[in-house]
């Protein structure tokens, strides 16, 4: 095994190990907590866009419809019917694959802008339904969780923070496993050469559409499910939320984008930045001027992408690369 | 004429195709064949519709109207990863590579589509004897080679395919002259080893030197058709195209 391999195994692994151990000295009620339970939703989120929108560069901006199908059929379906959401996750899961499948019909013939703008319609058309089907979602005033901290696991919820925090560790490690697994597939292959050259992919015999379809499926099947762990966390949330174009949908992708489109490791570092400074941005700057840490998020990104369109992960590599050729001076 | 495109060796047949992007077709009725074994070129001006016929003919078009068939079956309502599938490859106009991919995964995609996935490691072999360069730069990306090499990664990832009918759309297009002489020599090559070749060439000397039927199009229409030879001494070429 070469040197490189090593390290991109071992690095990970430390990452991971580190996730394990970091809350155990922490409040487990606390702030600090919350945000790195964010931090990590946010990073497995990222990881399924990425499945679509990173391995196949369909940038969709409506994965929030996916999100909030997971986080709303979980929850009514525990709040009127008393199903535990281990059950109702796999309803909203399912649910999105059928909308995700519906959405594709029109949308994945389309290319670059006009498939962004089309998905972003489809989310915005999510957030206005959830809004005026008052009698199934509660409309704009929201939904909330019905608290039953007593029936433990069955109802997905806890106490403290901390088994919060490690249900989304591992939802962020099985994310991640299915994406790797995806991207070293051959459907993964498939994946590639759409992004790379749709039309050489068409005439080596590629069906484009199929794969793009299955991709999407896989992700916003991933995305609602995310969508249920979000709910039972959150315990309360409206459409405005959930649907929220810049607080799901371009959050998910800025995520890629910033860490790495196409990388396993790309959300992983654009979330471990965005979340956090997101935070810092709020609580510094939130109380002087609205929309100020707004507007510092997107300056941000700005001169990311101006600086290093292939994203912050690979910085990291062209750093690690003039370690290994000082080395083999 | 017609009668020879019912010939039982005839491998691609199309007739009375009209074909375009919206409304406005930009064939108007191009009939043409291509026998097995065969090596046609299809030569004329820019704008006169070559790459739209090798479009249509590979199923990248939305609408066309005619006939097309390849090997007895119809083309017309298949998509273009199920005309790939019939053995068909064709190599875009533009060096589309994979250029993220390298040179080998370029390849290796390219046999993609094929029934006989066993058989891929020695099309592969195949693919690096007719380009050794391929072999040489086998771990590089694709995107980061020259314009000649990258057309020999379009052209081997055809290949790949084992196709019956190899499709080339204007494959000398910015290339060196060096380089564009040794490409067609190639492509001598494949034809000798038994596969059929249609190509399209504003590089008129160089088609009518490499191919052994051709056809002229213009605005959208077969003007002229004929034997290579043929049209090499034929005046109206001559002055249209030769410049003599």
């Amino acid at each position: 095994m070469t040197r490189s391999n090593t390290l991109s195994i071992a690095l990970p692994a430390l990452v991971v190990l580190a996730l394990i151990i970091a809350p155990l000295g922490l409040d487990p009620f606390g702030y600090t907590l919350r945000i790195l339970c964010l931090m990590l939703l946010f990073c497995a989120m990222g990881q399924a866009w990425n499945i679509v929108g990173g391995l196949a560069n369909q940038i969709s901006l409506g994965h929030a419809a996916y999100f909030g199908i997971g986080a709303y059929s979980s929850t009514i379906l525990f709040g009127s019917l008393g199903v535990s959401p281990l059950i109702g996750v796999f309803v909203g899961m399912f649910l999105a694959a059928i909308f995700a499948l519906v959405l594709s019909l029109p949308t994945l013939r389309l290319k670059g802008h006009y498939f962004a703008l089309a998905t972003l319609a489809a989310g915005e058309v999510a957030r206005v339904v959830a809004n005026s089907w008052t009698s199934l979602t509660g409309g704009p005033v929201g939904i909330s969780v019905p608290y039953r901290p007593d029936a433990g696991f069955w109802a997905l919820q806890f106490q403290t923070v901390l088994p919060n925090y490690y249900l989304f560790l591992g939802a962020m490690i099985l994310v991640s496993l299915v994406f790797w697994l995806v991207q070293t597939s051959a459907f993964g292959y498939r994946l590639r050469a759409i992004k790379e050259n749709e039309t050489a992919a068409e005439v080596i015999g590629v069906n484009t559409y199929r794969v793009k379809l299955h991709a999407s499926i896989l992700s916003a099947v991933l995305t609602a499910m995310l969508g249920t762990l979000y709910a039972q966390f959150q315990f309360f949330f409206d459409p405005d939320t959930i649907f929220g174009v810049a607080t799901i949908s371009v959050k998910m992708a800025l995520i890629v984008i910033l860490g790495g489109a196409g990388r396993l490791y790309g959300p992983w570092v654009g979330a471990a930045v965005i979340i956090p400074l997101e935070e810092m941005a709020n609580s510094y700057l939130g109380n002087s001027i609205a929309g100020l840490s707004q507007f510092a998020y997107g300056v941000l990104l700005i001169v990311v992408i101006l600086l290093n369109p292939r994203g912050l992960i690979s910085l990291f590599e062209s750093l690690r690369d003039r370690l290994k050729g000082r080395q083999r001076a | 004429m017609p009668a020879s495109a019912n010939d039982k060796d005839v491998l691609l047949d199309i007739g009375e195709l009209t074909a375009g992007y919206g409304a406005q077709p930009v064939l108007h009725g191009i009939s043409l064949h291509v026998a097995r074994h065969e090596f046609v070129a299809v030569i004329g001006a820019n704008t006169a519709g070559k790459s739209t016929l090798l479009r249509a003919i590979s199923g990248l078009l939305p609408q066309c109207k005619g006939r097309i068939a390849f090997d007895g079956k119809d083309l017309t309502k298949l998509k273009a990863h199920e005309i790939a599938g019939l053995g068909i490859a064709h190599v875009p106009e533009g060096r589309h590579v994979f250029p993220e991919m390298t040179v080998e995964d370029n390849l290796r995609m390219g046999a993609y589509a094929r029934a006989d996935q066993a058989a891929t490691q020695q099309s592969l072999e195949r693919v690096f004897e007719l380009f050794p360069r391929l072999k040489e730069r086998r771990a590089q990306y694709a995107g980061s080679m020259s314009g000649g090499e990258q057309q020999m990664v379009a052209v081997g990832r055809g290949m790949m395919l084992e196709p019956k009918l190899l499709i080339l759309d204007e494959p000398s297009l910015g290339l060196a002259p060096l380089v564009v002489e040794e490409m067609h020599q190639r492509f001598l090559d494949i034809h000798r080893s038994g596969v059929t070749v249609l190509l399209v060439e504003q590089n008129v000397s160089l088609a009518l030197h490499s191919a052994e039927r051709a056809y002229v199009m213009s605005s959208g229409s077969i003007e002229i058709e004929g034997s290579a030879r043929e049209l090499l001494h034929d005046d109206r070429i001559r002055k249209a195209y030769l410049g003599i």
